[in-house]
C-alpha cells in the first residue's frame, strides 16, 4: 500500500452569508460538512455527486484557491516534507502550486483569451522558473506534443481551437510543472462524447508515463467506472461512502450510492430497474438532522431520523457511513 | 500531422495567429459610422493641432469695416455666368437709413480669387514658428479684400478662425480631463474592485455621493474657488481639474467592474495556480483584457467632458475672453437679438454637435470591438 | 397506424450574405401516437434543429430550404407545417394545443414575473373555453400529475422559487395542459442531476402511456435515449446518417460513427480500458467535408468514393437504415 500523497481529516468549509446591512445573518452555507479521505500516490481518485453536494469546494480546498473552515489537508512534496495545506496563505502556496494543479471544466473560460498557446503553456515555466527562452519554447513543443497537439500551432491564439484543443492545452499548462497530483474539475462534461473519450484516454495515458495520481471531481459515474481506481461518494457536504471502483460498482453499500449507479445506462445495468428516489436534495444550509439523506431514503429508521451515521470502515472493504448499510454482494 | 498544417490557408493561419487587437480591429472596421467618426475626429484634432495655418485669419485680428459680416460664399461661376476658379466678392457696407444697423451686400464686380497656401502676414505657428503661408486665403493685396466663410463677430473677428482655434482648447480639454479622471478612476476603481471590502465600501459611496450632487451648482462652487485674472493656463488647468472631479466616477465604475467579472474567469485563477505573483495577475492577465473596454468608456467620457466645458463657459464660469474655446464662442451668441441679427454667431455650437456625436459613435464602435470573441 | 408527424427531406439552412450554409440536409424521420422516436447526435448535429421546425420554430436566419412536415390531426386532412406562414394563426393553434415542446433550460421558457399557475392558466384558456376558476383548478390537476408533491402551494410560486428538477416538472405540466398530441424533448434533462433526470425520464414515460402521446426526444445521450425511445435516428453534421428500431441500433450498429459514439462511451467500455475515440472534432458547418461528411474521422473505410460520393441511404435489415457506401 502506497503512502499517501493528499490526506483531508475532518475538512469543513462554511461560507458565512450575510443577507445585508443591518440584517439578521442567515444561516451558513454548509459546503463541506468534515469530510476525510486520502489519496494514494499514483491511484485515479473520483469524488464523486451531484450538484451543491460539496465536490467543487473540495476540489477549491485541495487547491488552496480558498482555506478550509476547519480540519486539516496534508499534502507530502517532492521532497518528502508534509505540507500543511489549509494554513497556505499568499505566496506560501506556490510552494503547493508545483505538486498540485487543476483542470478546470469550461476550456473556454480558462485560458486567457488574450494569450497566444505558447504564453499560456510557458506561464508556469516562466513563474517556477523552470525554463526561459528557447528552453521554454522547446518544452512548450514538448509539452504540446505530449497531450496531442502540434507544436506549429504555439503561436495561435484559443479563438483558433476548439472545445477539446482547448482543453488539451488546459492539460499542457497544468503538466508543465510536473505535478505530482492533478485535480480535474469536470474535465470532460463540456465536451462532446466522442471528444470526451479522447481526453479520458489522454488522462489514462499520462498516467502511465508520468506516474501522475488524479484526483477527478465529476456528476458522471461512467466516467468514474471507467477511469478511477477508488470512489468517494458525496451527498450534502459529506462523503457518504467510499471504496475500490470495482467494488463500490459492484456492490453499493449506501442507499444513495445504489440510487446514483441505477440512474447510469451500462451494459450490466440494462435490465435492472432505475431506482427513483423521492424528493429533491435538502438546502446546504438547512441540512436535515440526524442523516442528512434520510428525508429520501427509502430505508431509513428512527435512529437516522435523530443521529448521524459515522464514516465506519466495513470488514468486507470501504467505508460507509450509514446506519444500516445495505447488503455485500460479493 | 505536419502536412495537415500546412495545407491549411494563409487566411486560417492569420486568423488564428491574430491578437485580441487585431480581432477587434477587425470588428470595428465593419462598423461604418464609426469608421466615418473616427475620421472627422482625426480632421477636428488635425486642425485644431495646425489651427494657426488652417484658419485665414489670426484668431484675435480685429476688422473694424467688417463689423458682423455675414458668411461669405464661394463662387464658381462669375457675373457673366462663366465657370471660373473659385473666388469670393467684396463686402460692401451699406448702413440702413432707419435702423441705422450696418448692412452687407456683395459685390459681383469686385472678386478675389481663393487661394490655397496663400500668403499672408508673417505669424507664429505654436507662437515660435515663423510662417508667412496660410492654408487657404485671398491673395490680392487689397483692403476690400476679406474671406469670412463664417462671418465675423461683433469686433469683427473671423468666426471660422476663432472656431478652429476654440477647438484646441475644447478639444485638448476632453482629452486632458479624460486622462486625469482614468488616473484616479483606474487607480480608485481597480483598488475598489480589487480589494473590495471596507475600500470597495469607500469609494462606491464616495461615487454615489458625488453623482448624487447637482452638476451645476457644484461647478459654479468649484470654479468660483478659481481666483479671476489668472493667466488664462491656470484657469484652463483648473477647469479641468473640476471637470475630473466628476468625471472619473464613471471610469472607476468601469474598471471596478471589470476587475470584480475578471477576479471570477477561471483563466485568473489558472494564472495563479501557474504562480504568477498578484501585480502578473494584473498587469499581464487581467489588464489587456480590459484594456479595450476602458479605452471605449474613455472615448465615450471625452464627449461628456467637451460638453461640460462648453457649458461652463457658456455660463461664464469657465474661461474668459482673451482666451478661445466653442464654450466662450458660443457666450457671443447668448441674447436673442445676436442670434436674430447674426445666427452665424451659432455656428461653434454645430462644431459642438459634430464633435460630440463623432465621439459617440466612435465610443460606440470601439465598445462593440472591444470584446472581439463574442458573436458577430 | 397513420404517423402522427411524418417528415421528408426536410433541409433547412442558414444565410450568411450570398451563400446558404446546411444546417439540415434531407432529414426523414415519422412518429406514430404512443411511440418514441429518440434523435441522436454531437453538437452541430442539427437535432435540436430538425425538432423545432415542426413546431415551426426555425430560429431567425434559418429557412426551410426544402421538404416538408406533414402533421395528421385528430380529424380531417394532413397539415404541411412548412407551408404556414411563421407565427400565423394555423401555427399558432398547432403549437401547444396539438404539438407541445419542452427545452433543456425551463428558465429559458418560464415567465420570471408570473406564477406557475398563472401560467399554465393562460396557456389553457388561450386554446380552451375554461372559465378562470376552473383553469386554475386544472392547472393545480396538472402540477399534480407531473408529481409535484403540494400543487397548490406550487401554482402560486415564481420559476426561481423552484429547484431544476422542480422546474422542469412545472415546464412539463405545463407543454401537457392542452394534452398534446406530440410532445418534442429538447435535451430535456441535460441541465439535471443524475437522480434528478431518472425522476424527470420516469414521469415522462409514464406520462407518455398515460395519454398515448407521440414524443421525440433528443439527447446528445446514447443511453438514456435507448431507455426510452422505440426508434433511434444519429444525426451527423445535419444528416440522419443511421435509423431504426432501438435495440436494432444499439446492438448492431450500422454505421461506423454510430458503432464509434457507442465505443466512445465511458459507460459501455471496460474498466480502465482505451476508450475508442473518433480522430478530430465535428467539424464546422461551414467547412462540411466532400462526399460523406464523416470521412476524415472514420475508421471504417469503404473505399475512394468515400471521399467523393455523398452515399445514399441504404437498407440494412428491415426498418434498419444507414446512411453509408459500406452497406451498398
Amino acid at each position: 500500500m502506497n503512502e499517501p500523497l493528499l490526506t483531508l481529516t475532518n475538512v469543513e468549509k462554511h461560507f458565512p452569508q450575510s443577507n445585508g446591512f443591518l440584517k439578521p445573518a442567515a444561516a451558513p452555507v454548509r459546503a463541506v460538512n468534515g469530510i476525510s479521505f486520502s489519496i494514494a500516490e499514483g491511484e485515479t481518485t473520483a469524488l464523486v455527486g451531484e450538484s451543491g453536494c460539496g465536490k467543487s469546494t473540495a476540489a477549491k480546498l485541495i487547491t488552496s484557491a480558498i482555506t478550509p473552515s476547519a480540519g486539516k489537508i496534508t499534502l507530502r512534496t517532492r521532497d518528502g516534507n508534509i505540507l500543511d495545506v489549509g494554513s497556505l496563505r499568499g505566496r506560501a502556496r506556490k510552494a503547493l502550486w508545483r505538486d498540485v494543479q487543476l483542470i478546470f471544466q469550461d476550456p473556454f473560460s480558462s485560458l486567457n483569451p488574450r494569450m497566444t498557446v505558447k504564453q499560456i503553456i510557458a506561464e508556469p515555466l516562466r513563474n517556477f522558473d523552470i525554463a526561459h527562452g528557447q528552453e521554454a519554447t522547446d518544452l512548450v513543443a514538448d509539452l504540446m506534443d505530449r497531450v496531442g497537439l502540434q507544436p506549429g500551432t504555439m503561436s495561435r491564439y484559443p479563438h483558433a481551437f476548439s472545445g477539446g484543443q482547448r482543453q488539451r492545452i488546459g492539460i499542457a499548462r497544468a503538466l508543465a510543472v510536473k505535478p505530482r497530483l492533478v485535480v480535474g474539475d469536470e474535465p470532460v462534461s463540456a465536451l462532446d462524447v466522442s471528444v470526451a473519450a479522447q481526453i479520458l484516454n489522454l488522462f489514462q495515458s499520462l498516467k502511465k508515463d508520468l506516474g501522475l495520481t488524479y484526483l477527478l471531481i465529476t456528476h458522471d459515474l461512467s466516467v468514474v467506472r471507467h477511469s478511477a481506481d477508488r470512489v468517494a461518494v458525496m451527498y450534502l457536504g459529506n462523503i457518504v461512502e467510499e471504496n475500490t471502483t470495482a467494488a463500490l460498482f459492484k456492490s453499493p453499500r449506501h442507499p444513495y450510492t445504489q440510487a446514483l449507479l441505477s440512474a447510469v445506462p451500462s451494459q450490466d445495468n440494462q435490465d435492472k430497474p432505475r431506482i427513483v428516489l423521492t424528493g429533491e436534495v435538502a438546502s446546504a444550509r438547512n441540512i436535515p438532522t440526524g442523516c442528512p439523506f434520510h428525508p429520501r431514503c427509502a430505508y431509513a429508521t428512527d435512529v437516522c431520523r435523530l443521529t448521524a451515521p459515522t464514516f465506519e470502515q466495513l470488514p468486507t472493504g470501504g467505508r460507509v457511513a450509514c446506519h444500516t448499510p445495505l447488503e455485500f454482494m460479493p | 500531422m505536419s502536412n495537415a498544417l500546412s495545407h491549411e490557408s494563409a487566411a486560417l493561419k492569420a486568423y488564428a495567429e491574430a491578437s485580441g487587437w487585431r480581432l477587434g480591429w477587425a470588428k470595428f472596421r465593419r462598423h461604418k459610422l464609426a469608421v466615418v467618426s473616427l475620421y472627422i475626429v482625426g480632421l477636428l484634432y488635425l486642425l485644431a493641432i495646425f489651427a494657426e495655418f488652417f484658419s485665414p485669419y489670426d484668431y484675435s485680428d480685429i476688422n473694424r469695416r467688417h463689423v458682423l459680416a455675414p458668411p461669405q460664399a464661394v463662387y464658381v461661376v462669375d457675373a457673366s455666368g462663366q465657370f471660373t476658379w473659385p473666388h469670393v466678392r467684396a463686402l460692401k457696407g451699406q448702413r440702413d437709413p432707419v435702423t441705422r444697423r450696418l448692412n452687407y451686400i456683395e459685390d459681383p464686380e469686385n472678386t478675389f480669387p481663393v487661394r490655397l497656401f496663400a500668403p499672408s502676414k508673417p505669424y507664429k505657428m505654436w507662437g515660435f514658428i515663423p510662417l508667412e503661408t496660410r492654408f487657404i486665403g485671398v491673395s490680392t493685396p487689397n483692403r476690400q479684400a476679406s474671406i469670412f466663410l463664417l462671418g465675423t463677430d461683433s469686433l469683427g473677428r473671423d468666426v471660422l478662425s476663432r472656431i478652429f482655434h476654440g477647438a484646441r482648447i475644447s478639444l485638448s480639454i476632453g482629452l486632458v480631463g479624460v486622462a486625469l479622471s482614468f488616473v484616479i478612476g483606474i487607480i480608485l476603481g481597480g483598488m475598489s474592485g480589487y480589494f473590495g471590502g471596507w475600500v470597495d465600501t469607500i469609494v462606491q459611496r464616495t461615487i454615489d455621493l458625488l453623482q448624487s450632487l447637482p452638476t451645476i451648482p457644484l461647478w459654479m462652487g468649484l470654479a468660483a474657488a478659481v481666483p479671476p485674472g489668472q493667466d488664462p493656463l491656470v484657469t484652463y488647468f483648473m477647469i479641468t481639474v473640476i471637470l475630473s472631479i466628476i468625471g472619473w466616477t464613471g471610469i472607476a465604475r468601469v474598471v471596478r467592474g471589470r476587475f470584480l467579472a475578471l477576479r471570477e474567469e477561471d483563466f485568473v485563477l489558472a494564472a495563479r495556480f501557474s504562480g504568477a505573483s498578484e501585480m502578473r495577475i494584473i498587469l499581464r492577465h487581467m489588464v489587456p483584457s480590459f484594456a479595450s473596454h476602458i479605452i471605449a468608456s474613455l472615448t465615450l467620457s471625452i464627449p461628456e467632458m467637451i460638453l461640460a466645458e462648453t457649458a461652463l463657459s457658456f455660463l461664464g464660469l469657465g474661461l474668459q475672453p482673451p482666451a478661445v474655446s466653442w464654450g466662450v464662442l458660443l457666450k457671443d451668441a447668448q441674447s436673442l437679438q445676436v442670434i436674430s441679427q447674426a445666427p452665424w454667431l451659432l455656428v461653434p455650437g454645430l462644431a459642438v454637435v459634430i464633435t460630440v456625436l463623432a465621439f459617440n459613435f466612435l465610443g460606440d464602435g470601439l465598445r462593440d470591438a472591444s470584446d472581439p470573441y463574442g458573436k458577430v | 397506424m397513420k404517423d402522427l408527424i411524418r417528415v421528408d427531406e426536410l433541409s433547412i439552412g442558414f444565410g450568411l450574405k450570398n451563400w446558404v450554409i446546411p444546417a439540415v440536409e434531407g432529414v426523414s424521420f415519422s412518429v406514430k401516437p404512443g411511440e418514441t422516436l429518440g434523435i441522436v447526435g454531437e453538437s452541430g448535429s442539427g437535432k435540436s434543429l430538425s425538432a423545432r421546425a415542426i413546431l415551426g420554430l426555425v430560429p431567425p436566419g434559418g429557412l426551410i430550404t426544402s421538404g416538408s412536415i406533414s402533421y395528421q390531426p385528430e380529424s380531417g386532412d394532413a397539415v404541411d407545417i412548412t407551408s404556414l406562414p411563421k407565427n400565423g394563426r394555423a401555427i399558432r393553434k398547432l403549437r401547444g394545443a396539438e404539438i407541445a415542446m419542452i427545452f433543456q433550460e425551463p428558465m429559458a421558457s418560464l415567465s420570471p414575473v408570473h406564477t406557475i399557475g398563472n401560467q399554465i392558466v393562460t396557456t389553457l384558456r388561450q386554446h380552451a373555453d375554461l372559465s378562470a376558476a376552473a383553469a386554475l383548478s386544472r392547472a393545480i390537476e396538472l402540477l399534480d400529475q407531473v408529481g409535484m408533491a403540494s400543487p397548490a402551494i406550487i401554482a402560486g410560486q415564481y420559476a426561481h422559487q423552484l429547484s431544476g428538477g422542480m422546474r422542469q416538472r412545472a415546464m412539463i405540466a405545463m407543454a401537457l395542459s392542452c394534452s398534446p398530441r406530440l410532445l418534442v424533448c429538447d435535451e430535456p434533462t441535460t441541465a439535471l442531476d443524475a437522480t434528478t433526470e431518472a425522476q424527470v425520464v420516469e414521469l415522462l414515460m409514464k406520462l407518455q402511456q398515460d395519454f398515448n402521446m407521440g414524443m421525440i426526444f433528443i439527447s446528445h445521450n446514447i443511453g438514456l435515449v435507448s431507455e426510452i425511445a422505440d426508434r433511434v435516428m444519429v444525426m451527423y453534421l445535419g444528416q440522419s446518417i443511421e435509423s431504426g428500431a432501438t435495440e436494432h441500433v444499439l446492438k448492431s450498429p450500422a454505421h461506423p460513427y454510430t458503432r464509434a459514439l457507442l465505443n466512445a462511451l465511458p459507460a459501455f467500455a471496460e474498466a480502465g480500458a482505451e476508450l475508442a475515440t473518433l480522430q478530430g472534432a465535428v467539424p464546422d458547418l461551414t467547412a462540411r467535408p466532400t462526399g460523406c461528411s464523416f470521412h476524415p474521422r472514420c475508421a471504417e473505410f469503404a473505399g475512394p468514393q468515400c471521399e467523393t460520393e455523398r452515399p445514399a441511404i441504404q437498407v440494412v435489415t428491415n426498418q434498419h437504415l444507414a446512411r453509408c457506401h459500406l452497406h451498398e
